[in-house]
C-alpha cells in the first residue's frame, strides 16, 4: 500500500491502514457532512479528495445561501432534503460554530409571469410546510426599500439565510477528524473494483485503498466515478455561475437575500450579503460541456445587469473580486442519493446541484440510512459533537484579545490589514485540523487576502509565514497546491 | 498638546516632526509595519526629494532623512502597532504585540496612505491562477524580500509604479513583454516612460487592456486587446505567453478609519474633505498624504503633512467661515475641498486634470462669476498642478461659497 504522496491530515503519515469500513470520495459539502455523521459511529472512515484542501469545487464557489425550501418540486428528494437540511443546519451551525445568519429571503415579482411563479412557490411552500408569506408591493418596499420600485409583489421566506460555506466544510471535516476519521488529500481515484471478499478496491494515483462501503460524493465527477463502477445511466454536465464580491462598505445594501422569480434556467441572479459582511451578486447559469471555471466579460456583464434590475446600485464601483463556480447538473432532475445499481457497497450522491449546500445535512442523513443497509452501525460513546475554530480576534471583546496577545504576542501582529487577521491566527490555522497549507486555504479559514486589497499587502508576509512555519523554500509556497507557486524563489540565495 | 499620527510613511513622519517642532508636548507615530518609511523602502529608484530636500534621492534615502528628523525631534514611535478602531471622539484602539492600547489624543493626523486597486476592482475576466500581482506588491517582494516574482511578465497600467516595476523586473532578469494602458496617453510621468520603457525596449501599448487571464495553476498567458470608446476592438486580441501579470491600475486612499470617524467619503478623492490645513470637518482630525487623495510626488505628500502637523498644534478647532471647492469640467481632483477663510496665509490649491491639456485655462468660479483664472501649458493627469490663488482673490471668497475649479481648452 503506497499512499504516502497523498497528503493526510488527522493522523501522522497517510493511512497506516489501507482498509476502511467507509471511504468517502469527495471532500465537498456533501462528503464533509457524511464524514462528520459517519464518525459518530464505530467505523473506520476515510475522506478522500483530489484537491489540495477540503472544500471541493462547487462547495467553495456558490451563492452561500441556505434556501427556504419552497423552490424544489414537492415530493422530490430535493424538496425533502432541502427542508431537512435547513432544520439540521440550525443545530449544526451551533454545534460546529459555523457562521450563519437567518436573514430571510425575498423573491421579487415584476410582472404577471413572475406573480404566477411566486404564487406557485407560495403553494409549494405551504405544501411542504415551510414558512412563506406573500407580500404586496408596499410591504416588500417596507422590508427592503432599495429594491427596484417597479416591484409588484414578493414571496418572503423567513427561515432562510446565509452561511459561510468554507467554514462549514472545514468544521464538518474537523469534527470528523476529531472523532477518529481520516483525511487524505491530493489523491485522485482512478478505478473501482469489486473484490471477491466483498470489499471495494479504490485505486488511486497514490496506491490502492479498500473499503466495505464507498460513498461517491464526487460532485462534478460523480458520474465519472459511477462509470468506474460500470454504471452509465447517469451523466453530469457543468453549469457555470459567475459572481461578483463587493466591498464590505456596501454589504448592508440589502437585509434579505434578494431573488428574482425563477425561470426554467434556475433561480437567476441574486443580491445578498455574506456572513463576512461583503455583498455578493450572481450567478449566471451557463450550461457547459467541459468544466471551465473562467469568468467572462459577457457573464460578468450579465451578473451586473441582473443585479441592477433587482436592486439598482453602482456595483462595479465597489467590486473587489469575481469568481466562477460549477454546479453539477445531472441527467435526472433530482438529487440521486441511492445504492449503486451495479456495484454492491457503492452509494452514490450525485447530481447535487442547488440547493445542495442547504440540503447537505439531509443528504448526509440519507447516506447514513443507506450505509445501515450494508453495515451495522454502533454509536461511539465518546463522540464529541462540538467543534471550535481557533480564535478569530476581530470577533472577540478587547479584553479577550489582550489576554491572547499576552499569551502569544503574534496575536498582536496584524498581517491582513483589510480583514484584520493577525500572524497568530494564521499560525493557528496551519496547526488546526484540517490544516491550511497554502495561501487560499488560509483565506478560507481566517479571511486573510479576502478583503478589499485582495492580498496586495499580506501575500508577501504570508509567503514568509508559510515558508517559516511549514519549513518550505519560497518556491514551494503555493496559492492552492500543485504548481500554483507564488514566486520562483529567492534571488538573494546565492549571496547568502 | 498630544498629537497622534496614524501611519509612519513619509506623510506620517513629516507630520509628526512638524507637530513636534511647532511645540506639541507629545507626538506619537502609530505604524503598523515593523519599520518606518511606508512604501519608500521598496522604492529603490531615484526621483524623490527634489522639492522637499532640494536633492534627488532614492526612496530609502528619503525615508532615512525623515527618520533622522523623527529621531532628532523626540517623537515617540510605536511599530507593529495598528489602529483597529477610530472613534469620532478621537479615541484610537491599537493592536500591538504587547496588547490592546487605547489612546485619546487632542489631535489625530491620519497619514494612512493608499492601497492598490486589485484585479477584482477592474474585473479582468478569466482564470484565477497564482501570478497576478499589483505593482507595489511585486515591488515589495523584489526589493524587500529578494524574491524572483516572475520570469515572463506583462504589465497593465502605465502609472509610475507600473513603469518602475516593469523596469525593475527587466533589471532582475525577467522578460517584460509589454505594458498596456487603457487610455490613449501614458498614466505616468514622461521621464518614467523614457527611462523605464523606452530605454529598456519595453513596448507601450496605448489604448489597450488585458481582456483575459489564462492558466490553471500559475498564469500561463494574458490576452490583450485594443480599446476604443471603452470597448475592446474585435480582431485586435493578442496572446502574450507570460507567467506573471503586474497591475498598476490605480491607488485608493486607505480611508477605513476615516470612515469610522463618521466622516463622509468624497467619491472623487476616496477620502474625507479637508481644508488648506488638511483638517477635516471634525475639529482636530486631519488627513494627509495619499490618505487624502493621490499625489504625484512624495515631496507633496510630505509637504501636505507638514502643514497639518504644525496646524494641529497652533490652532484649536477651526474657523466656521468655510467655502467649498469642487472639481468642475476637465478636473478630476481638487485638494483641498474646503477653504477656511480669514487665515493669514493664502491657501494653496492643487488639482489634477482628467485628460492631457496641452494649452488651457484653469478657472475658479462661483456660479457664473470667475474669481480667478490662470493659463497653463502641458497639464497631464499624472501630475498635480497648483492653482495660484492671489491674496485679493482669497479675500473675496465668502463663507458658504461653492466654488468650482474647471479647465478650458481654447
Amino acid at each position: 500500500m503506497e499512499t504516502s504522496s497523498g497528503k493526510s491530515s488527522g493522523m501522522g503519515p497517510v493511512a497506516h491502514t489501507a482498509v476502511y469500513d467507509v471511504i468517502i470520495i469527495g471532500a465537498g459539502i456533501v462528503g464533509a457532512a457524511a464524514f462528520r455523521e459517519l464518525c459518530k459511529y464505530d467505523l473506520r472512515v476515510l475522506l478522500l479528495d483530489s484537491l489540495h484542501d477540503v472544500g471541493g469545487d462547487a462547495s467553495r464557489a456558490n451563492s452561500a445561501i441556505l434556501h427556504g425550501g419552497f423552490d424544489p418540486q414537492p415530493g422530490t428528494l430535493m424538496s425533502d432534503l432541502n427542508k431537512e437540511g435547513v432544520q439540521l443546519w440550525f443545530q449544526w451551525t451551533q454545534e460546529l460554530s459555523i457562521d450563519v445568519e437567518w436573514t430571510g429571503s425575498l423573491v421579487l415579482a415584476f410582472n404577471d409571469v413572475d406573480i404566477a411563479e411566486i404564487t406557485r412557490l407560495y403553494h409549494n411552500g405551504k405544501k411542504v410546510r415551510v414558512p412563506v408569506k406573500f407580500l404586496g408591493r408596499d410591504e416588500t418596499l417596507r422590508r427592503e426599500p432599495v429594491v427596484n420600485p417597479e416591484v409588484r409583489a414578493s414571496l418572503y421566506a423567513p427561515v432562510s439565510g446565509i452561511i459561510d460555506p468554507f467554514q462549514a466544510v472545514v468544521a464538518l471535516v474537523g469534527s470528523g477528524l476529531k472523532n477518529g476519521g481520516k483525511l487524505v488529500l491530493d489523491t485522485e481515484v482512478t478505478h473501482l473494483v469489486k473484490l471477491p471478499d466483498g470489499y471495494i478496491a479504490v485505486q488511486t494515483n497514490h496506491g490502492e485503498l479498500r473499503a466495505k462501503v464507498v460513498i461517491n460524493a464526487a460532485g462534478l465527477n460523480a458520474a465519472h466515478i459511477m462509470r468506474m463502477a460500470g454504471e452509465d445511466w447517469f451523466s453530469i454536465h457543468p453549469r457555470r455561475g459567475q459572481y461578483f464580491i463587493l466591498d464590505r462598505n456596501v454589504g448592508n445594501l440589502v437585509r434579505h437575500v434578494i431573488f428574482r422569480a425563477p425561470t426554467p434556467k434556475g433561480k437567476g441572479v441574486l443580491v445578498s450579503r455574506t456572513t463576512h459582511g461583503n455583498l455578493l451578486i450572481g450567478p449566471t447559469a451557463e450550461d457547459l460541456t467541459e468544466p471551465d471555471r473562467r469568468t467572462t466579460a459577457e457573464g460578468l456583464a450579465e451578473v451586473l445587469q441582473g443585479a441592477k434590475y433587482l436592486v439598482p446600485f453602482p456595483y462595479e464601483r465597489h467590486a473587489i473580486a469575481q469568481y466562477a463556480g460549477l454546479r453539477a447538473i445531472g441527467s435526472v432532475d433530482d438529487f440521486v442519493v441511492q445504492h449503486s445499481k451495479v456495484m454492491e457497497g457503492l452509494i452514490n450522491a450525485a447530481g447535487i446541484k442547488s440547493p445542495g449546500l442547504t440540503a447537505a445535512p439531509g443528504i448526509a442523513h440519507r447516506l447514513i440510512e443507506l450505509v445501515t443497509d450494508l453495515l451495522t452501525l454502533e454509536e461511539k460513546r465518546d463522540f464529541d459533537p462540538y467543534f471550535e475554530f481557533p480564535p478569530i480576534l476581530r470577533e472577540l471583546p478587547y479584553v479577550d484579545r489582550e489576554r491572547l496577545i499576552k499569551e502569544d504576542p503574534t496575536y498582536g501582529h496584524m498581517v491582513c490589514r483589510c480583514e484584520l487577521v493577525t500572524e497568530g491566527e494564521i499560525k493557528s490555522v496551519l496547526r488546526m485540523q484540517p490544516a491550511a497549507t497554502d495561501l487560499d486555504s488560509i483565506k478560507r479559514r481566517v479571511r486573510a487576502t479576502a478583503g478589499r486589497c485582495q492580498g496586495g499587502f499580506c501575500t508577501p508576509r504570508i509567503i514568509d509565514i508559510l515558508s517559516r512555519e511549514l519549513n518550505l523554500s519560497y518556491d514551494q509556497v503555493t496559492k492552492f497546491g500543485r504548481n500554483s507557486k507564488l514566486v520562483y524563489g529567492d534571488n538573494r540565495r546565492g549571496d547568502a | 498638546m498630544f498629537v497622534a499620527v496614524v501611519g509612519g510613511g513619509p506623510a506620517g513622519m513629516a507630520a509628526a516632526v512638524s507637530a513636534k517642532r511647532a511645540g506639541a508636548d507629545r507626538v506619537v507615530i502609530i505604524e503598523r509595519a515593523e519599520r518606518l518609511g511606508g512604501v519608500l523602502p521598496q522604492c529603490i529608484h531615484s526621483g524623490f526629494g527634489v522639492n522637499y530636500y532640494g536633492e534627488d534621492l532614492t526612496g530609502p534615502e528619503f525615508a532615512e532623512r525623515l527618520r533622522a528628523d523623527v529621531k532628532a525631534s523626540s517623537v515617540e514611535v510605536w511599530l507593529n502597532a495598528m489602529v483597529i478602531e477610530a472613534r469620532p471622539d478621537k479615541t484610537l484602539i491599537i493592536s500591538t504585540p504587547h496588547g490592546i492600547s487605547f489612546v485619546k489624543p487632542d489631535a489625530v493626523i491620519f497619514a494612512v496612505g493608499a492601497r492598490e486597486r486589485p484585479r477584482g476592482a477592474i474585473a479582468i475576466p478569466g482564470a484565477r491562477p497564482a501570478g497576478v500581482y499589483t505593482a507595489g506588491t511585486a515591488q515589495y517582494m523584489i526589493n524587500i524580500q529578494g524574491f524572483e516574482v516572475g520570469k515572463e511578465v506583462f504589465v497593465l497600467g502605465s502609472g509610475d509604479i507600473g513603469l518602475i516595476t516593469a523596469r525593475r523586473m527587466a533589471l532582475e532578469g525577467a522578460k517584460v513583454h509589454g505594458v498596456a494602458e487603457l487610455m490613449p496617453f501614458p498614466g505616468g510621468l514622461a521621464r518614467n516612460v523614457q527611462q523605464c520603457l523606452k530605454d529598456f525596449n519595453i513596448p507601450l501599448l496605448l489604448s489597450h487592456t488585458v481582456t483575459e487571464v489564462l492558466g490553471s495553476e500559475r498564469v500561463e498567458a494574458v490576452k490583450v486587446a485594443q480599446v476604443e470608446n471603452g470597448k475592446t476592438v474585435p480582431g485586435t486580441e493578442k496572446v502574450f505567453p507570460v507567467d506573471t501579470l503586474v497591475l498598476s491600475v490605480g491607488l485608493l486612499p486607505e480611508a477605513e478609519l476615516i470612515r469610522q470617524m463618521g466622516l463622509p467619503i468624497l467619491p472623487y478623492t476616496g477620502s474625507a474633505a479637508v481644508d488648506q490645513f488638511f483638517q477635516t470637518d471634525l475639529p482636530g482630525v486631519y488627513v494627509v498624504g495619499n490618505g487624502v487623495g493621490i499625489w504625484d510626488l512624495v515631496d507633496n505628500v510630505a509637504m501636505s503633512a507638514s502643514v497639518a502637523g504644525s496646524h494641529a498644534v497652533k490652532y484649536e478647532g477651526r474657523s466656521s467661515d468655510l467655502a467649498e471647492v469642487l472639481p468642475g469640467v476637465g478636473v478630476r481632483v481638487v485638494i483641498p475641498q474646503r477653504l477656511s477663510l480669514g487665515e493669514s496665509d493664502v491657501p494653496r490649491i492643487w488639482f489634477r486634470v482628467a485628460c492631457p491639456i496641452p494649452v488651457g485655462v484653469a478657472l475658479l468660479t462661483r456660479g457664473e462669476e470667475v474669481i480667478a483664472r490662470k493659463g497653463f501649458a502641458g497639464l497631464k493627469p499624472a501630475e498635480m498642478a497648483e492653482f495660484p490663488l492671489k491674496e485679493e482673490q482669497y479675500r473675496a471668497i465668502r463663507p458658504g461659497d461653492k466654488l468650482h475649479l474647471r479647465v478650458q481648452q481654447p
